[in-house]
């Protein structure tokens, strides 16, 4: 029997090793996916996640279950570290150019790597139902790490409506959670 | 900003669009709000889902490295003087590089006094090079018993890795060899040491070398692979080796 995320939690901020282990364990996928996403290369990849997991160990006890799961802490904090790593290479070089040539939909990942669970199919599931324009606005965010000025520019429409589209699709796929909870 | 604009900004902040500035400012607004904090929460939480979208297994190597680093990092207590802005950054820990294409980075043995302590196992063996008839025997014994499984402890992509490493086990011996062909001869003042991985943390099981051909041989009495979630090398000053590893993990056996 698997413990929930949140008995592993909870042990982990009581310095229980084993149980940080098998938070590893279960979040891995999900921390390392995103930061991979985000920041293309997997050496540097791995370097975010691992300094992910490192914050995990060290703010275990300031985890407050009344502000969310423990998965979507973990995912924050990953999404947050490798968006800003993302951000202070960009002041080195010209990314928009690089993004411009990027495909907005993740490149598909080899099956070997993919983790098939009910969590990623459920995921691209909702996804699927989103409107393109919204799905292409938070995609530009969240994989890519652009601000709402950059989407606006890329996009070559006006600010409000990038904010828009992301809050309605955020707005969707919250509702789209709902329903599958 | 009305509360509109304001949950506009919620929705940016969620998805990470929103530069640092802004970041800051909403971050002041939302110590009075509460509502807005709660509703920030959610919307993270839909984010969350392009996360579920990609997730992909990382390198097996980097649990290791990870639990390797916990081992040595002190947890914060949870009473928290800070304001809800982000947390202090920590102390960066030296990442292992385990596709080794980038620089080369070392674990530093952060002081032990705050830190979980690693145990050393008791009659941790420091196992001497297959040079002489004396452990001839015994070695042949443990490759030759009808229970001999062999156990491959696989390169992790580290310059200097060891090729071909594989530990022989024998329930009947109560043994298990370490052998290998053609492994790095490290410098004269460095060994290699052999980790077991209990309850996410490396305690240190034996030391060894090679002989100068880098031919490896080596005889462990007591050696149960089931008694370790995992097996590591990682090369360390001689003559006894570290009590927490200090270098990149070079060969692992798989979870």
């Amino acid at each position: 029997m698997d413990p929930d995320p949140t008995t592993l939690l909870a042990a982990t901020a009581a310095g229980d090793h084993a149980s940080f282990a098998s938070l590893y364990d279960s979040l891995a996928p999900t921390v390392y996916g995103v930061v991979r996403r985000v920041l293309r290369d997997p050496a540097q990849a791995e370097e975010v996640t691992q300094e992910v997991f490192v914050e995990i160990w060290r703010q275990a006890a300031r985890y407050d279950p009344a502000r969310g799961s423990v998965r979507t802490w973990a995912v924050t904090i990953a999404h947050r570290r490798a968006v800003d790593r993302v951000r202070s290479e960009q002041s080195r070089r010209d990314r928009q150019q690089a993004v411009a040539a990027e495909a907005v939909d993740p490149p598909a990942t080899p099956e070997d790597d993919a983790i098939d669970t009910d969590d990623r199919r459920r995921a691209r599931a909702a996804m699927a139902t989103l409107p393109a324009a919204q799905r292409e606005a938070l995609e530009l965010a969240y994989y890519h790490g652009l601000t709402h000025v950059q989407i606006a520019d890329r996009l070559d429409v006006a600010l409000g409506t990038v904010k828009t589209r992301i809050r309605d699709g955020l707005i969707r796929l919250r509702s789209n959670l709902g329903a599958s909870s | 900003m009305t509360d509109d604009e304001l949950r506009e900004q919620l929705a940016l902040a969620a998805v990470g669009a929103l530069p640092d500035q802004e970041v800051s400012e909403l971050d002041d607004v939302l110590r009075a709000r509460p509502d807005l904090q709660a509703e920030l929460d959610e919307l993270r939480a839909a984010a969350a889902v392009l996360a579920d979208a990609v997730g992909e297994a990382p390198p097996p190597a980097l649990r290791l490295s990870v639990l390797g680093v916990i081992a040595r990092t002190p947890q914060l207590p949870a009473d928290d003087t800070a304001t809800a802005a982000e947390p202090p950054e920590p102390p960066v820990a030296p990442v292992v590089p385990i596709t080794a294409r980038r620089r080369r980075t070392h674990w530093i043995a952060i002081s032990a006094a705050a830190a979980a302590v690693v145990a050393i196992v008791v009659g941790a063996l420091i196992l001497a090079p297959w040079s002489g008839s004396e452990t001839h025997d015994e070695v042949a014994a443990v490759l030759e018993a009808d229970d001999a499984q062999t156990i491959e402890m696989p390169e992790t992509g580290e310059p200097n890795s060891l090729p071909g490493v594989t530990i022989v086990h024998s329930a009947a011996q109560e043994a298990a060899v370490l052998q290998a062909d053609d492994v790095p001869v490290p410098e004269a003042d460095r060994v290699y040491e052999l980790w077991a991985i209990r309850d996410g943390t490396p305690e240190r099981f034996a030391t060894f070398r090679p002989d100068d051909t880098g031919r490896l041989s080596v005889y462990a009495a007591g050696l149960d692979p089931a008694s370790a979630e995992q097996w590591a090398i990682t090369e360390e000053p001689g003559p006894n080796g570290s009590d927490a590893p200090t270098t990149p993990i070079l060969n692992a056996t798989a979870t």
